[in-house]
């Protein structure tokens, strides 16, 4: 367990290198600010959707943070200095993330929540719950495979290689619809349908066991990703 | 090692270590000791192996075969217990480069149980460093300076440096070799440093442990090191096959040779028979060989192609 706090606590301090008031500025003020000038504005309804995206990419690549100070002059030497096994260092590095997913969904929970509060004057608990699950899982999935293609890679070739993955998602996501839509143009409308459907006729009950079902996936791919990176690890020389 | 060293308990015990590379170079089969008390210079020209063996050491690569124990503790099994006990300088920093020196400390401390603030200060101040003071507005010099603070701040019993005087001017090196002599006063610690500088060697190191093409080539005290080569010179004319037959080492020039001669290989060569006392005058003359004769003389294409053969 020290190994593991110390891992933790070094790159807390890889990402705070540059100072820890512009890191909690970018958290705290930035979504208060499009919030607010949301609700001067009028236009509450998207701004905290905006305020969220802002605060996920930031948190998405503040544990990215730690490859690119390690790349930098020998950086990555300290990790071969430091008390501390390479298994530690892995899972110290897997706790920021999930430090970072929980600062995420206390934000969404802020956002989403003023938002509310501006609009109707009321909090719906049900949505409140669903929306931060929903980005907790999106950003635990994309973090799942981003850190072990940064173990594997640079930090920029990581990068490439996410973008490539997403850009190959899409086109084969296209090409199955397009296809469908050629085939079978019958059972795009039949999807499409059902989905809506789906949507309307499920309960905010029903609503939170897909999101639970979601942090299942997450979880499970969060401990996939740990062991690849593991083994990726584990096996460099530096 | 003497016997006085061989009561010891070993700060360091290298077996047999070997690591294969792609590129197709090999560090072989290293074995070594280096007792507690002493400091120990590893030496070997550029590309010999010292700071694999080094990252060996450290577990920063993975060895093919044999075991590396310090303290008496086997360097991977026991990473964590070992590590606390090592203080490590490299050739160029590893802190992040916008880390000001006080937050060198901030994130070294929590990394040792026996990290000792009032130490780390003091070195500061011996050293001549602002704690305020970022690692990229700090020369070489004083990067080392700083890797060495923190090194000699958490109650290390082995220090593992790795060309730490490459970038210091002489009077930084001539502090550098006090400290370490102190550190080992107590007879409890010890330090092994890879150097190209060998005066750093001559002042300071006990033992040595010579690499070169990724074999060991020696390792003993320093003093039987250079007692046990002799440089033999003579003219152009003078390189006979007997020369030739025990010299482990021939540099050529235009006005004659300089051979590195095993000592005990020395009554081999005729023509220094005849300077023993006798009439005519001796064609040859043996020195004493100076650490820089023996890595410089056994780096040549001859040394080179006897130790293939060997």
């Amino acid at each position: 367990m020290i190994g593991i706090r110390r891992a933790f606590e070094l790159d807390v301090r890889r990402i705070t290198s540059q100072g820890v008031f512009s890191i909690v500025a970018l958290l705290i003020g930035f979504p208060a600010v499009i919030i607010l000038l949301g609700s001067i504005s009028g236009g509450v309804s998207y701004m905290p959707g905006a305020a969220i995206g802002g605060v996920s990419a930031m948190l998405a690549l503040l544990p990215l943070n730690t490859f690119t100070f390690e790349q930098q002059g020998q950086n990555n030497w300290m990790n071969g200095v430091i008390p501390v096994r390479r298994i530690h260092q892995v899972i110290g590095r897997y706790l920021v993330v999930g430090a970072c997913a929980l600062i995420l969904a206390l934000e969404v929970a802020v956002c989403v929540g003023a938002g509310m509060l501006f609009e109707s004057g009321t909090i719906q608990f049900s949505g409140l719950i669903i929306s931060v699950l929903a980005a907790v899982v999106m950003y635990a999935l994309l973090e799942s495979v981003l850190l072990p293609l940064c173990y594997r890679f640079t930090y920029q070739k990581a990068l490439l290689t996410m973008m490539l993955i997403c850009i190959g998602l899409g086109a084969a996501i296209a090409a199955v619809f397009a296809l469908l839509a050629k085939l079978t143009p019958a059972a795009i409308d039949a999807l499409i349908s059902w989905t809506v459907s789906l949507t309307e006729t499920m309960s905010g009950a029903g609503m939170i066991w897909l999101a639970l079902g979601g942090v299942v996936l997450a979880a499970a791919a969060a401990v996939v990703s740990l062991f690849v990176s593991l083994h990726i690890y584990l096996a460099k020389e530096f | 090692m003497t016997t006085a060293t061989d009561q010891s308990p070993m700060a360091l015990s290298i077996t047999g270590a070997t690591k294969h590379y792609a590129s197709g170079f090999t560090l072989d089969d290293i074995t070594f000791d280096l007792p507690s008390g002493y400091i120990m210079g590893l030496i070997g020209p550029n590309g010999a192996g010292k700071s694999t063996l080094i990252k060996l050491i450290l577990n920063m690569i993975h060895r093919d075969a044999g075991e590396i124990h310090v303290l008496g503790l086997d360097n991977i099994a026991d990473e964590e217990i070992v590590k606390e006990n090592l203080g490590v300088v490299f050739d160029s920093s590893y802190f992040i480069e916008t880390w000001t020196v006080n937050k060198v400390e901030q994130a070294m401390a929590p990394m040792y149980l026996a990290w000792d603030h009032a130490a780390f200060d003091g070195y500061l101040t011996r050293f001549g460093l602002d704690r305020k003071k970022r690692v990229k507005e700090l020369s070489r010099g004083m990067q080392m300076k700083l890797m060495l603070a923190v090194a000699l701040s958490h109650d290390a019993k082995l220090l593992v440096l790795d060309e730490p005087t490459s970038g210091l001017d002489v009077l930084a090196r001539d502090e550098l070799m006090d400290i370490l002599q102190n550190y080992i006063a107590d007879g409890e610690r010890s330090v092994l440093f890879s150097t190209h500088i060998t005066a750093d060697l001559e002042r300071a190191a006990d033992f040595i442990t010579y690499i070169t093409r990724g074999k060991l080539y020696f390792t003993g005290p320093k003093d039987e090191f250079e007692e046990s080569f002799r440089l033999v010179k003579g003219g152009p004319d003078d390189l006979a096959p007997d020369v030739k037959g025990v010299a482990v080492g021939i540099h050529r020039y235009e006005t004659g040779f300089d051979a590195l001669v095993r000592a005990e290989d020395l009554g081999k060569i005729a023509g220094l028979k005849a300077g023993e006392g006798r009439h005519w005058t001796a064609p040859l003359t043996a020195e004493p060989a100076s650490i820089d004769d023996i890595i410089r003389l056994t780096n040549t294409s001859d040394a080179a192609y006897a130790m293939e053969v060997a």
